[in-house]
């Protein structure tokens, strides 16, 4: 008894390349979509949401975040070392104000301005060995979490003014315009 | 010199499909991990002063004694300041002052009711209707109370924003 078509030279092999087409559509679309993240940003952090931002302009490179967010420890047990989670802890208690920037630990009010003058400093050094001006063109992005009290928010402003950065953007939300009440 | 021709139906040529789908099926893995639907995300870019503040007249001097000045303005030219109070971090009342002249004019322009729901509304309106008679009418200040939420602040920015103010400025907390 034989069974199928005689001859067995049939194709059984599915077509694949509807597939790799699709296959290929989809990483097309995911590769355009690709926003690695940016390890100044922190992503636990809620912003307000606003109708008055505008939509980001990659083309700034010398971009300088601060991160500002109530201390909940829940979102740097699993990130930060034992030791360096124990020195933070010491020093923060739960929802106080930390700021946070790329590579230093969650640091306090009072420790930014330190932190701002030496990234100052190392700006201004740069710039003297590129362009020989001492002008620094450094933005400084200030990602607030939307409980952040007005006061602190104001506070690193002025820190930052007085080391002698001149540029100063807020990040929010954007909020399509429903042109109406808020 | 001859040139070969095409013309013959040669054997079909059978590109090898498996091995770039399983390359392809990889990268697709691969970006669908790190696909990361990022919020919409906007900036708002604050106006400083493009020189240091008149304290210091070289750049060197301000940073030697860089130290907080409590009554520094970040933004000196506006005549109008918005002032937003708060008893519980969200807006209780907003009050527009406007410093033309010599006059200092304290107008109430909300509902001092808490948490009306047209606070904002009433204020885009008045916020409009002073910028006509404004000296500039590009700038403005907002002054808010220490404990006001960072939320409730944007709010306002929004409507100096939508009433046609370009430059917004801050002002330190009271106190």
């Amino acid at each position: 008894m034989s069974h199928g078509p005689a001859g067995g030279s049939a194709h059984t092999e599915p077509n694949l390349t509807p597939l790799l087409d699709v296959v290929l559509q989809l990483l097309m679309f995911f590769m355009m979509c690709v926003n690695f993240v940016n390890e100044q940003i922190n992503e636990d952090i809620k912003l307000p949401s606003s109708q008055a931002v505008k939509p980001l302009d990659k083309s700034d490179t010398d971009v300088l975040f601060i991160n500002v967010k109530p201390f909940l420890l829940k979102d740097f047990q699993d990130r930060l070392p034992s030791d360096v989670l124990a020195r933070v802890q010491g020093k923060f208690s739960e929802g106080d104000e930390c700021i946070l920037v790329s590579g230093k630990e969650p640091m306090r009010r009072n420790e930014l301005l330190y932190w701002l003058r030496q990234e100052y400093e190392d700006a201004q050094k740069l710039a003297r060995e590129h362009n020989g001006s001492d002008k620094v063109n450094t933005l400084i992005v200030i990602r607030a979490h939307e409980d952040s009290d007005y006061g602190q928010v104001f506070e690193i402003f002025q820190k930052c003014k007085n080391v002698g950065y001149r540029r100063l953007a807020l990040r929010a939300l954007s909020q399509i315009n429903k042109g109406g009440s808020t | 010199v001859t040139t070969r021709r095409k013309t013959e139906a040669g054997p079909e040529p059978n590109l090898p499909v498996t091995p770039m789908l399983d390359m392809a099926f990889q990268l697709l893995a691969f970006f669908v991990m790190t696909y990361h639907p990022s919020s919409f995300e906007g900036q708002m870019e604050l106006s400083l002063p493009s020189e240091p503040v008149a304290q210091a007249q070289k750049p060197d001097e301000m940073q030697q004694d860089a130290k907080p000045d409590k009554d520094e303005k970040l933004e000196p030219q506006a005549s109008l300041t918005v002032f937003a109070r708060t008893n519980n971090g969200l807006i209780s009342d907003v009050v527009l002052q406007d410093t033309a002249g010599s006059q200092q004019a304290d107008v109430p322009a909300t509902n001092p009711e808490r948490r009306d729901p047209r606070q904002m509304d009433k204020l885009r309106d008045e916020l409009k209707k002073r910028r006509e008679n404004a000296e500039n009418k590009d700038n403005i200040k907002i002054q808010a109370d220490s404990k006001l939420k960072w939320k409730e602040v944007m709010k306002v920015i929004d409507v100096c924003k939508s009433a046609g103010f370009k430059n917004i400025s801050f002002v330190p907390p009271p106190g």
